[in-house]
């Protein structure tokens, strides 16, 4: 155990650090046969917020042959002090140096994280190119959304896992304490773990280029592997393990209580969002359950709230008697049920109000474009008369302040959709006055963030526009949103820009990366610490054209750097959605409608589980 | 409302939490224990703790003192036994008593707190060194110290709340006991003390080498002390 005492004198904050929270778990060191770190490559604070840490952390440490402890980025003071006194970054239960761990694994949330996933592996003492990697060192392994486009990072990781994690974790673990035993070196279990469905092991892989970059294909080297790598899907969500005895943080975390989740997967459908594809098909779990897990998460926390997490929760399928249900148990122990996100329309609101009967905050909606032709682009199904509609609901019912999410730079934007945005926080306001909202308290928040192309998704061969377009764009809502009740507030153009580059890049970029975590960058998401002219340099010295990757339209015919990862929904499929998108025309969410053959459920051999009303039967 | 105090040990992992912290950290403990807080009225309830002294981050605790209302009636043993399995690491309860609940207020009532600090020095000291700091400390007639709060740096003199100090030395380890003026009076940090310690001693450390344990809680009367729970 490293003394880090005289560390934790020095820095703010130092809960982040000291481990032992409340159903946390420490395990005897000596009598794993395997030890894992589990690595979040963002500050603790935001970490504990993540329920896929919680979902595995829980899994794999029910095991009695394996642990699995936690490590966070840690923040540049404690980064500074580790350095200075050449303390390795370690675990948070046992504070052991990371790298006496077998398996080092890291989740990918966000491309800006990438410099603080390579930080962490030269603070740690981990060799940071897969390839020179010891024998004595931890595999490093990686999943998460951004392991759907690993090429950035596959320079780095010894092999990454595409999809769900609940399943493939413990075949993934089988097959190290296999190779352990049989005496296998690191390439020895690489190949067997090659043979895992869902597991992409980056080095066993070739990329050939065309002289202007572009990627000729993708080619696996080794015999007996997989062309493409499948992603995973836990088929029956409700049988799936779930944590009920979630870690309760310290600190005050970015979502500060008990999260169970409702369902997996949403088919909404717009055109912009790899959450969308990647989760594909919809499966909920059982009215029972939930009910269950809720109750038995706010008895083994303490946590005040329970949220009801999924990508859409209000989409599920008994929504009613589930908010009903759990208030009803937990009020009496003054538990609080909240919903993390809201879909416009009045039964939204409805609901909204039964979980919110004391506190008021601010109701969140993404209209996400402000005409409705934008939002046919974007398939977003919502109509300005649903929006003004569930607002006046909203404000009579006690709301005074509102959030709009929006996005800027969409494909076939023009300045009419930017003054609907205008138009739209206005007709918000109207709405708050009509409502009675009291003068001085009404508040519209419009946010807006930059389109940015991503893997897998609709738009995925789109070009991002320009930083000076963005920023053009910005300058324009900023004249137009003058009305002081309105709060206007956006992303930096040069973070999605750097976002773009990374969310459709290809391995050439790891030089990049490199680079930029030798110049400094860390934290590259928050914006106080986000150094674009570092950035600037670092891509300089790989002598790579970030705008190649960001702001090009990548062609049909060419292959995508990510064309070896497969998410079950099929590129007729994408190209079909890409092409209605230009038409203005809507396509529907297969669980209201009939199937849309995106392509999922043939493709993985699974279906979505929804608990109530028809079942309808995938092509 | 039924009222209690509450003594615990705030030490481990749980030394390094904010006193915020600490209060989520307990009102989540009662919330697993079945145990009915009594909550604040208002727009944003929260429950009715008041706490004797909050600590410094860092600060060892080993005898805590807080008050809290129960909804119903419960047996102090019967508390403290159900808080016992629910806490986190580093928070124990070492006892709980049923109080009057027309009871002072207990964070009004603190006067006084007495701390160890322990540490190690750059180089090994003699008894007599340390008792000439423990003189020039005692002697002086006002310490200067800089505090760093919301409205910038401030300075600050000490002196007047230093109300006790002792000290020991075994080669390197320096151990110091002192009784400083606490609570709504105005609050004497242990690790402003050790600095001037070392400084008006010209001992060789930091008071960042320190480990500061907080040892007692006092009211004061008319110039008497009597310590509280």
């Amino acid at each position: 155990m490293l003394q880090i005492e005289h560390l934790l004198q020095q820095v703010q904050k130092p809960g982040r650090y000291t481990g032992g929270e409340y159903n946390s778990v420490r395990k005897n060191w000596d009598e794993a046969a395997v030890k894992v770190a589990f690595a979040f490559p963002d500050v603790y604070e935001i970490g504990m917020s993540h329920l896929g840490l919680q979902i595995l952390y829980h899994t794999v440490n029910e095991r009695r042959d394996v642990l699995m402890e936690r490590v966070f980025a840690p923040w540049p003071d404690m980064e500074a002090l580790l350095r200075k006194e050449g303390v390795p970054l370690f675990s948070l239960e046992s504070r052991r140096p990371v790298k006496e761990f077998d398996i080092l694994a890291f989740t990918l949330q966000y491309e800006l994280t990438y410099t603080n996933v390579l930080n962490m592996m030269e603070l740690a003492g981990v060799t940071l190119l897969a390839a020179e990697r010891g024998e004595g060192e931890p595999v490093v392994i990686a999943g998460g959304p951004c392991a759907f486009n690993p090429e950035p990072l596959a320079a780095f990781f010894d092999l990454f896992v595409v999809g769900e994690g609940e399943e493939v974790v413990h075949e993934l673990l089988e097959a190290f304490i296999r190779a352990k035993r049989e005496g296998k070196d690191r390439e020895g279990f690489l190949r067997d773990a090659a043979g895992i469905a869902g597991v992409y092991v980056p080095g066993f892989y070739a990329v050939d280029y065309f002289s202007d970059g572009r990627v000729i294909g993708i080619r696996p080297v080794v015999p007996g592997i997989p062309e493409r790598i499948t992603k995973r899907v836990v088929s029956n969500l409700d049988a799936a393990p779930f944590p009920v005895r979630p870690i309760v943080p310290w600190l005050e975390a970015v979502h500060d209580r008990g999260m169970v989740e409702v369902f997996r997967g949403c088919t909404r459908g717009c055109r912009f969002c790899q959450a969308g594809i990647i989760y594909r098909p919809v499966r909920e779990k059982s009215l029972e359950r939930l009910l269950l897990q809720g109750r038995e998460l706010a008895r083994n926390t303490g946590f005040d709230e329970i949220s009801l997490c999924s990508l859409s929760s209000v989409d599920y399928s008994q929504l009613q008697p589930l908010v009903d249900r759990l208030t009803g148990a937990l009020k009496p122990e003054r538990v609080s049920v909240s919903l993390p996100s809201l879909r416009i329309d009045t039964f939204a609101v409805e609901i909204a109000q039964r979980l919110q009967e004391v506190r008021k905050g601010t109701l969140t909606f993404a209209p996400e474009a402000g005409t409705q032709r934008l939002r046919n682009v974007i398939n977003k199904d919502v109509t300005e008369e649903d929006l003004l509609k569930s607002m006046e609901g909203a404000f009579t019912s006690g709301w005074l302040r509102v959030k709009l999410y929006f996005m800027i730079g969409l494909p076939t934007e023009t300045e009419e959709d930017l003054d609907g945005i205008a138009r739209l926080a206005a007709a918000v306001l109207k709405a708050g006055e009509r409502c009675g909202v009291p003068k001085g308290r009404l508040r519209v928040t419009v946010s807006t963030a930059c389109f940015v192309p991503k893997a897998h998704t609709p738009f995925q061969w789109e070009p991002q526009i320009t930083r000076a377009g963005l920023r053009e764009r910005i300058g324009y809502l900023r004249r137009k949103l003058s009305d002081r009740r309105i709060h206007f507030d956006w992303h930096d153009p040069e973070m999605s820009f750097i976002e773009a580059v990374f969310a459709r890049g290809d391995r050439r970029l790891g030089a990049a990366l490199l680079s930029a975590q030798r110049l400094g960058c860390r934290f590259d998401g928050w914006r106080e610490h986000f150094d674009f002219a570092r950035w600037q340099r670092a891509l300089e010295e790989s002598g790579l054209k970030p705008e190649e990757y960001a702001c090009r339209r990548y062609r049909y015919d060419e292959v995508l750097p990510w064309d070896h990862i497969d998410t079950g929904v099929s590129r007729e499929f994408l190209i079909q959605e890409h092409a209605r998108a230009f038409l203005g025309e809507v396509t529907p969410d297969c669980r209201r409608e009939e199937c849309i053959a995106c392509g999922v459920c043939p493709a993985l051999g699974v279906v979505p589980e929804i608990m109530q009303g028809e079942m309808r039967v995938p092509l | 409302m039924f009222r209690y105090r509450i003594a615990f040990r705030k030490e481990g992992p749980a030394r390094w939490i904010g006193h915020l912290d600490l209060m989520r950290a307990l009102e989540r403990a009662f919330r697993r224990a079945e145990l009915p807080l009594c909550y604040s009225e208002g727009f944003n309830p929260r429950p009715r703790f008041v706490f004797a002294l909050p600590l410094p981050v860092g600060t060892v605790g080993l005898r805590e003192l807080a008050d809290f209302y129960l909804r119903v009636p419960a047996n102090p043993e019967g508390v403290k036994a159900r808080l016992a399995t629910v806490l986190p690491e580093g928070l124990s309860i070492l006892a709980v008593k049923r109080i009057p609940r027309d009871a002072p207020n207990l964070m009004a009532a603190v006067g006084m707190a007495s701390y160890r600090a322990e540490g190690e020095l750059t180089h090994a000291v003699t008894a007599g060194q340390v008792a000439e700091a423990v003189d020039a400390v005692l002697a002086a007639k006002e310490i200067k110290c800089t505090r760093n709060g919301k409205g910038g740096a401030k300075e600050k003199d000490i002196r007047p709340g230093i109300f006790g100090l002792q000290a020991s030395v075994t080669e390197k380890i320096l151990t110091i006991n002192m009784r400083v003026r606490a609570g709504q009076q105005g609050n004497i940090r242990p690790a402003e003390v050790v600095d001037a310690f070392l400084r008006l001693g010209g001992l060789p450390g930091s008071p960042r080498n320190f480990v500061y344990y907080h040892t007692g809680l006092f009211m004061v009367t008319d110039g008497r002390a009597a310590s509280l729970g």
